[in-house]
């Protein structure tokens, strides 16, 4: 076993383990090169799905008469996965919303009373009016779907409002 | 590398510089030669001695240096300074057993002979061994230096206490396996040291 000294300062340049300038300099370039390639590929993913993104039919999801005024169904769209909630805000007045609190993905909850959407996990509030976040964690607005009604039936479609 | 060797034969210096020159024209080494030529008496012969690097397996050089920067690569060639790292200090300058690494005072730094690293890493042989007219400078292997000489190839030398074991070989007397130097009778200092015609003629007795 050579000395403490000699380990920390080996002759062979095999066991020396210091990085060069040059070495360090080349791992920089290339991890921020990575990360610039995955962050590009991430952002042209999802500009390429709301770009393409096929226009859904419209689903029925409940008759008018089955939600009372201040009541909410809840309902799956578009697939089995994702959980939404539909509100009657007024007598003509429908919202639907992603069910997905935007902090941590914890259902949301209706308070017809004071129109608020309530995740109960960490006490985020949104409104009920148009998703937006309005005390809590969460600092995004929750999806908000397009509903329209016709023949006494509630319609949802996949395209997401935009909220003000 | 490859199998091939560095073998030094003293004996067969004439002395004509050739290696030195064909040193100097590297441009890895901007022009200096990292090969000299000792002279083993010079009061009283002209008979040379080439000097390259000898590298050491358990290299003094690198042993001695205290920013780090003496390298050994894996086929055991001791390489010059790293430019990052060396500090010009010249304590190798001072260990070297053999005189090899020089300081370069313009640079700041030690130079010393890589056994033409450029050259050996792609199959070339070392460019003083390509040039040495009388093969005082052998490149080659050592089962073909064996059928051509009858001096024996060492590489092992006894400097006072310590062993230092090298790469490079030394055409030595036949049965010799070892090269011994006691590094004190060459002192001035020495008692039982033979002084030379030119320390006589100019210290007298």
């Amino acid at each position: 076993m050579p000395a403490r000294w000699k380990q920390d300062f080996p002759v062979p340049s095999g066991e020396d383990s210091y990085v060069t300038r040059r070495e360090f300099t080349k791992f920089l370039g290339l991890t921020s090169l990575a990360f610039l390639i995955g962050t590009c590929a991430a952002a042209t993913r999802k500009l390429a799905k709301q770009f393409f993104r096929r226009d859904e039919t419209s689903v029925a999801v409940a008759g008018i008469q089955e939600i009372p005024v201040g009541g909410h169904k809840l309902f799956r769209y578009p697939t089995e996965n994702d959980p939404c909630i539909l509100l009657r805000l007024a007598e003509d007045k429908f919202v639907a919303f992603d069910q997905r609190c935007t902090h941590l993905s914890c259902p949301v909850l209706f308070d017809a009373a004071k129109k608020q959407l309530a995740c109960p996990c960490h006490e985020g509030f949104f409104s009920a009016e148009d998703g937006r976040p309005l005390a809590g964690p969460p600092k995004r607005p929750l999806a908000q779907l397009l509903v329209t009604t016709q023949n006494a039936q509630v319609l949802v479609s996949q395209r997401e409002v935009q909220s003000a | 590398m490859n199998g091939y060797d560095f073998f030094i034969d003293p004996s067969r210096c004439i002395g004509c510089k050739a290696c030195m020159q064909a040193c100097m024209e590297c441009d890895t080494h901007r022009g200096r030669s990292m090969i000299h030529l000792e002279f083993v008496d010079r009061a009283m012969s002209t008979q040379t001695s080439p000097v390259v690097c000898m590298h050491c397996e358990d290299p003094a050089c690198a042993r001695v240096c205290p920013a780090d920067a003496i390298k050994q690569d894996e086929n055991g060639i001791v390489h010059s300074s790293l430019k990052p790292r060396c500090i010009g200090c010249s304590n190798c300058v001072l260990a070297c057993p053999f005189g090899v690494p020089q300081y370069v005072a313009q640079i700041d730094q030690m130079m010393k002979c890589d056994m033409c690293f450029d050259r050996t890493s792609i199959g070339k042989k070392p460019m003083c061994a390509t040039v040495c007219p009388s093969q005082a400078l052998y490149y080659g292997r050592a089962e073909d230096i064996e059928r051509i000489r009858v001096e024996n190839p060492i590489h092992q030398f006894q400097f006072g206490n310590q062993t230092v074991k090298t790469k490079v070989h030394l055409m030595s007397a036949p049965a010799t396996d070892q090269l011994d130097f006691d590094i004190v009778s060459f002192m001035p200092e020495s008692e039982d040291r033979v002084p030379d015609i030119t320390e006589l003629a100019i210290w007298g007795n």
